[in-house]
């Protein structure tokens, strides 16, 4: 009893407000920090040079369309959002399949060397990607990718990335084992759990990937090759 | 009798290693985009690679760019990772306690908490160099930031332009780099179950008691997942700073992975910039094993 403070009813009820005050100003002002820049990336595309230089206000006072006139007028767009496009189908379609592929032969088979074949693929987590960066440059020098979209995808259809394997990987071992040894009795062979079985009960984490590989975009790494 | 005993041979093959098939893409990307260009990175930081020959592109095997990296520029080197490791230790820091306690408060039953989400996953979705840049724009000279200082009578800060300014301005805009974390914290503080904190309050605890010996204790495994990555991330830290340099600030910015990019790609110093790769590499298996070794503290729970 010693250590119980005992405090009056609108003490206690003081207290919680107070707190949730406090909770509230701070979720919303770190909101509006995270909100403004989009706010104003927004709105000041609509400003004319000028006007950005010199107002404090986020709205515009007139509205106007240059910066968009220049932009379809002055660059190509339609073959940057082309590009992107396609490395974002290709990459996102590669990591999906590749991925779960890979993570279903490493936890719902079994065959010799798979602890092997998994501390591998972590291994590759642990290597900055300047170790191979700078020979992977003059490896696609020689084969003639730079300037094109090819590295920005071939890579990802060979596995599809240690940290996507991963994670799918331990999202599938949630799966129970009596699935597949049900599908096993029925004569199912292993592609056909993969793809019946598992893949339909993968399918919450999909978005998550989908959005994750899509914004992915590899930028340095595309501009080094590109400048080349 | 023979062919019988070679059937059943292979088909024990089979059986033992035939389901490598499904990783076999993997094997294959790890040896093609991984392994080759490891070995031929280490081929480079032991010679003089000439990038611009045709032939006879290897000469000079020998320790030399080592002895440049530790004995002529060992200022230089220094001075990276001087900055790199004042980066890393602050981010780190901050980011850790920031985004848990961000999670903590999302966790309860506050009204909103899915619009406070979606809000706060926002900034994940720009890639880092258009987020760099962005902000640059608006902490410019005649930037947001600085029109409203001026309307308010102050003196312009020069967030990114100068040298002595970046690492403070570096520091405030690291919120940005919380929703990430925040979203992994709130999917672990879910697996927490809640008859701990209901025993927790017949017993008498307050918030920061059930926080501490609870909370804290049970999300254990992803405090130590986060270290980890935070410091691998963080050591590498490239591409969201590389586009912010301007003649003044270089010295500021010049982290470890900054300075291989410009031996690489701008001087044209490939073994060089290997040799650079490669003491990063040793410094983050270090630093990787190290952590590893003195996790006790976590806890599991029913993962094995």
């Amino acid at each position: 009893m010693a250590n119980e403070r005992i405090l009056s009813h609108n003490q206690i009820i003081l207290r919680r407000r107070i707190f949730t005050g406090v909770k509230y100003f701070f979720l919303v002002a770190l909101g509006i920090f995270f909100v403004f820049p989009f706010l104003y990336l927004f709105t000041s595309s609509f400003m004319t040079d000028e006007q950005i230089l010199n107002t404090t206000s986020i709205i515009p006072k007139k509205i106007s369309f240059d910066s968009y006139k220049t932009l379809f007028e002055h660059t190509e767009l339609l073959l940057y959002v082309k590009n992107t496009l396609l490395v974002c189908v290709l990459n996102i379609s590669g990591v999906c399949l590749m991925s779960s592929l890979t993570a279903f032969g490493l936890c719902k088979v079994k065959f010799k060397g798979q602890d092997l074949v998994f501390t591998l693929i972590l291994a590759t987590l642990l290597l900055p990607g300047t170790v191979t960066g700078v020979p992977l440059f003059t490896i696609y020098a020689k084969l003639g990718w730079t300037g094109t979209l090819f590295p920005l995808w071939v890579p990802i259809w060979f596995g599809g990335g240690a940290t996507n394997i991963f994670l799918i990987r331990q999202f599938m071992r949630g799966i129970p084992k009596s699935y597949s040894e049900a599908a096993i009795i029925d004569g199912a062979s292993s592609i056909k759990i993969y793809w019946s079985i598992v893949m339909p009960l993968v399918k919450p984490i999909r978005p998550f990937f989908r959005e994750r590989v899509g914004l992915c975009q590899r930028l340095h790494f595309g501009n080094g090759i590109q400048d080349a | 009798m023979n062919g019988r005993l070679q059937q059943s041979r292979l088909r024990k093959l089979w059986k033992d290693y035939g389901n490598i098939v499904y990783c076999l893409p993997v094997i294959l990307g790890i040896i093609i985009f991984t392994l080759i260009p490891m070995v031929y990175s280490l081929i480079y930081a032991f010679c003089d690679y000439n990038f611009y020959y045709s032939e006879n592109q290897f000469t000079n095997f020998g320790l030399q760019q080592f002895q440049k990296i530790f004995g002529t520029d060992f200022q230089k080197t220094i001075h990276s990772f001087y900055i790199t490791f004042r980066y890393a230790i602050a981010t780190i820091a901050i980011g850790m306690v920031g985004s848990y306690a961000v999670a903590l408060f999302l966790n309860q039953k506050t009204k909103g908490v899915a619009g406070f989400r979606i809000v706060y996953y926002l900034p994940c979705l720009i890639p880092a160099v258009a987020g760099s840049l962005l902000w640059k724009n608006i902490t410019d000279s005649y930037g947001l930031f600085n029109n409203y200082l001026m309307a308010l009578g102050l003196e312009p800060y020069t967030f990114y332009t100068k040298g002595e300014t970046v690492f403070p301005t570096i520091l405030m805009l690291s919120i940005w780099g919380w929703p990430g974390s925040m979203i992994m914290w709130l999917a672990q503080m879910k697996n927490v179950p809640n008859e701990m904190y209901e025993s927790a309050e017949l017993d008498g605890a307050g918030y920061f008691t059930k926080t501490f010996k609870i909370t804290i204790p049970m999300t254990t495994s992803m405090i130590f997942y986060q270290l980890i990555m935070s410091v691998i991330n963080a050591l590498q830290v490239f591409a969201g700073y590389y586009p912010l340099m301007n003649g003044q600030n270089e010295s500021e910015l010049d982290f470890i992975v900054v300075r291989i990019y410009k031996a690489a790609f701008v001087n044209y110093q490939i073994s060089y910039a290997a040799a650079l790769s490669w003491v990063l590499f040793v410094v983050i298996g270090l630093l990787t094993v190290c952590i590893f070794k003195t996790s006790k503290w976590v806890y599991y729970g029913e993962e094995s």
